[in-house]
């Protein structure tokens, strides 16, 4: 038998898992991209692919953080490997109300790992129309004390929920950061 | 390392030194160890691919586990006993505040009731005092216990959000101590084929406002963290007659005999309230309960029950009919709901549907479609068609109910078929009062029978959407039910209602009863009417049209004693029909006055009265602070609000295939030769 040919066939096969998880979430966000141009133009909901079972329902860009995404519907794992999800129980983002979104630590939410308070995400709806939201704290939550997250409807705020720490190489762990922003305030509205 | 690595892969080097079988072998020990190394990353392997096959298994349906150990908080726990007489229900509701924190604390508790229920009794203790609750005017009670609150009197409040959802709240709660608030409430048994019901909500579903999730009912729960809010339930039955089963849809109960009655307790002490308890009992088949005439007299003079049963009708022709059917796939029918809708949809499209019948399939969530532009006729392509359409609906979005609801009604009429709506749904609106409108107005002849999908749907709204509707209402709590609640709506709409229902009073003066205008009554299922006036003489005589057959029956007065609780029942039922009334009107608050007038005479909570009850001496001293604590209820189960899985393989992937690289260079080779 032989060992070393074994091994660089498992090495093989894990890196290019990594990579099919990687090329996955990255692709995916490009026919999004697509997807989400036709819905500002048409208004309705649009499908990236045409077996999907999720589209976009918002984007999310921070021009510091150097992140462009697109939010699918959806918060379960189907939905999260193309993108973050919107848990469809709570407000549209950009609507009136707090809408929660989930993303993968590894992919999409990389980039939380620098966010600080102060930081403003861009949020563009379904209308075209474009809301900013201002990073007010973030939380680290265990999830085996409090294993469900939700919003209190009266504030316009928008949740980001990553694992956490970043740098962690096992999924599953019990931690959560939950990045809280509130909509800051443009010609009146709040 | 370098050096190291030169020694074993150097065979000459090695073969100088002293001959491999009189030494402890190192190189093969070495090898050995790679070996080893090669099978835990196989393992590693192994494990990123479970993960995988697990991500994809989990996707969509997340669990969740209560969180353990004590937290500084206010924590409730709720104790029910049922105590059932006929069809009556009373119920002796315990919700026990714990203040585990080191200050004064208030707390503020929304819960579910019945959607019938008639609370009419408060009563809380604090240490070894008890203080009973008053109907008051609701903005008065609320003022009456803000002041208790602020004066540092112990106080609670309990008021209606929606007939089936209520608010308890309870002021300055001792550190360390415990408040005991006890509510009362009447309602009525369901019995419907052979058995009889009784639904108690233990959560609510978070209800959507039309127009995206506005603060409305929502705003003062924090729904933040999960809690774990567990219930213990016990039921006396009094039936009256000889019982063969008593058992419960989705918990385990165990009953017991006690003379004449059946005491049924959970089979564990108590369970997480994050689903509708449902008792459910059959008399033996000859003791099929039959018309009664209950009448309980009182200074207020004379209130009665009448329960009418007609006799199953024979099977008619069936006329040819239309079948619309609407499904809600919004976000809060995510997970197990949205199943059991798809599989009650097929059941229902495969049972109910006739060769001469047509049909149509509308879904809705933020927005609307429909299977077919008008209804079509039942052939092989179209059914195939909408079990396609169905198969592939799934939830997300908002609750639009109205413009699916107003598509249904104004569909163009065949005008030989009658027009039936098969309306699926979790009921999680908050505007009850404008579809209950649109219904009314809009029905013409049609009928609207809606089936109440998941944990824990709004029952107020499926009752009372079929009352408007002219048809029943069917629950289906878990998938396992699906084919025979169906079958069980189909058998409904298979025979003939009993038409042209009459009641008459012989020698008394009709009485003022509810509901006013009698509904069409299904095969099995009886009508309950509650009536009032002063003096009721005398029995009744009530008959109808059965199919081809005319049905007549006389009924006995029986007497009950005070405490039979008609009257209450019967000022429930005179508030829910004003209220009715109002919604017709445009008007809800039209008949405020009449309500609360009503609601004082009965001390009964409604829209416009509450419930309070204060201390009359103060306990916690002004200086001491006091802090409001809103606890939230469970989240129903089965819906997809767990914090979600955020983090993918890709690392651990990344990190064991650089290490299997790595072992397969530096591995020595091994010797060809054994």
């Amino acid at each position: 038998m032989n060992v070393r040919l074994a091994m660089v066939a498992v090495a093989v096969l894990l890196l290019g898992d990594a990579g099919y998880i990687e090329a996955k979430a990255m692709l995916a966000q490009q026919l999004i991209e697509h997807a989400w141009n036709k819905t500002l133009t048409s208004g309705a909901p649009q499908r990236p692919w045409h077996w999907a079972d999720t589209w976009p329902v918002a984007r999310i860009r921070s021009t510091r953080l150097g992140s462009d995404l697109f939010v699918l519907a959806g918060a379960d794992g189907g939905s999260l490997a193309f993108g973050p999800g919107h848990f469809s129980h709570t407000a549209v983002p950009g609507r009136e109300g707090t809408s929660v979104i989930a993303g993968h630590r590894d992919t999409h939410f990389r980039f939380l790992a620098e966010v600080a308070p102060g930081d403003e995400f861009q949020v563009q709806r379904t209308d075209g129309v474009w809301r900013v939201y201002r990073v007010t704290e973030t939380l680290i939550v265990n999830v085996e004390e409090s294993p469900v997250w939700a919003a209190v409807p009266d504030r316009n705020e928008m949740h980001l929920i990553t694992c956490y720490p970043f740098d962690a190489v096992a999924p599953g762990g019990p931690l959560r950061m939950v990045v809280i922003s509130r909509r800051a305030c443009q010609e009146r509205a709040c | 390392m370098g050096r190291r690595a030169g020694t074993l892969i150097s065979p000459g080097f090695r073969k100088q030194r002293i001959p491999r079988d009189l030494l402890l072998d190192p190189p093969r020990r070495k090898r050995r160890v790679w070996l080893w190394l090669a099978v835990l990353l196989v393992c590693g392997a192994l494990l990123v691919a479970v993960e995988a096959v697990a991500e994809e298994i989990s996707s969509g349906e997340l669990s969740f586990k209560s969180s353990a150990g004590p937290v500084a908080a206010v924590h409730v726990r709720t104790e029910v006993t049922v105590s059932v007489t006929g069809m009556v229900a009373k119920t002796e509701y315990v919700q026990v505040f714990r203040n585990d924190t080191d200050g004064w604390q208030e707390a503020i508790y929304r819960f579910p009731l019945p959607d019938r229920a008639a609370v009419h009794f408060m009563q809380f203790r604090i240490g070894d005092r008890l203080i009973t609750g008053e109907v008051q005017e609701r903005r008065q009670a609320k003022k009456t216990y803000e002041a208790a609150r602020k004066e540092g009197r112990a106080a609670a409040l309990t008021e209606q959000q929606r007939p089936n959802l209520f608010t308890q709240s309870v002021a300055n709660i001792p550190p360390g101590e415990e408040i005991t608030v006890t509510l009362r409430y009447l309602d009525v048994a369901r019995f419907e084929g052979r058995y009889f019901s009784l639904r108690l909500p233990l959560t609510y579903t978070p209800r959507y406002s039309p127009g995206g999730m506005r603060g409305d009912w929502l705003s003062s729960i924090p729904f933040r963290t999960v809690t774990d809010r567990r219930a213990s339930i016990t039921a006396m039955l009094n039936a009256g007659v000889e019982l063969v089963e008593i058992t419960s849809d989705y918990h385990q109960v165990i009953p017991v005999r006690e003379g004449a009655r059946y005491r049924v307790q959970l089979a564990r002490p108590d369970v997480a309230m994050d689903r509708d308890f449902v008792l459910r009992w059959r008399p033996v088949s000859s003791d099929v309960p039959t018309s009664t005439f209950l009448v309980e007299r009182t200074s207020q003079g004379d209130y009665g029950m009448l329960m009418v049963l007609p006799p199953a009708a024979e099977q008619v022709m069936r006329l040819p009919r239309e079948m619309i059917f609407v499904v809600d796939t919004s976000g809060s029918m995510k997970g197990t709901s949205i199943r059991q809708a798809r599989a009650a949809l097929l059941r229902a499209i495969e049972t109910t549907l006739g060769p001469q019948d047509q049909f149509n399939v509308i879904e809705f969530d933020t927005y609307h479609s429909m299977l077919f532009q008008v209804s079509q006729p039942v052939t092989h392509s179209t059914l195939s068609a909408a079990r396609k359409f169905v198969s592939g609906l799934h939830a997300s979005g908002g609750t639009e109910m109205a413009a699916p609801l107003e598509a249904a009604l104004d569909l163009p009429r065949v005008p030989e078929l009658m027009r039936h709506i098969i309306f699926v749904t979790d009921g999680a609106v908050a505007n009850e009062a404008e579809l209950f409108r649109l219904i009314h107005d809009k029905l013409d002849d049609a009928s609207l029978y809606t089936v109440g999908i998941g944990s824990a749907p709004n029952s107020y709204f499926m009752r009372k959407a079929a009352e408007f509707g002219r048809g029943t209402f069917t629950f289906i709590g878990d998938t396992s039910e699906v084919v025979s609640r169906m079958d069980g709506l189909a058998r409904k709409l298979a025979r003939p209602a009993a038409r042209d229902l009459r009641i008459d009073w012989l020698g008394n003066t009709p009485p003022e009863s509810f509901p006013g205008r009698l509904p069409a009554l299904y095969a099995g299922e009886p009508l309950i009417l509650l009536s009032h006036s002063d003096f009721i003489a005398s029995d009744v005589s009530v008959s109808a049209q059965l199919g081809d057959a005319f049905w007549n029956e006389p009924v006995g007065l029986q007497e009950v004693d005070s405490k039979s609780g008609i009257g209450t029942l019967w000022a429930r039922e005179k508030i829910a029909a004003l209220e009715d009334e109002g919604v017709h009107s445009g008007d809800r608050d039209r008949f405020r006055k009449e309500i609360i007038e009503l609601a004082l005479a009965h001390q009964l909570v409604s829209r416009f009265t509450s419930l309070v009850a204060v201390e009359s001496w103060v306990s916690r001293q002004p200086g001491q602070a006091i802090e409001r604590a809103h606890l939230p209820g469970n989240i129903p189960r089965g819906q997809v609000v767990a914090m979600p899985q955020t983090a993918t393989r890709a690392p651990l992937s990344i990190l064991l295939g650089l290490l299997a690289l790595a072992i397969a260079l530096l591995m020595p080779p091994f010797p060809r030769h054994q």
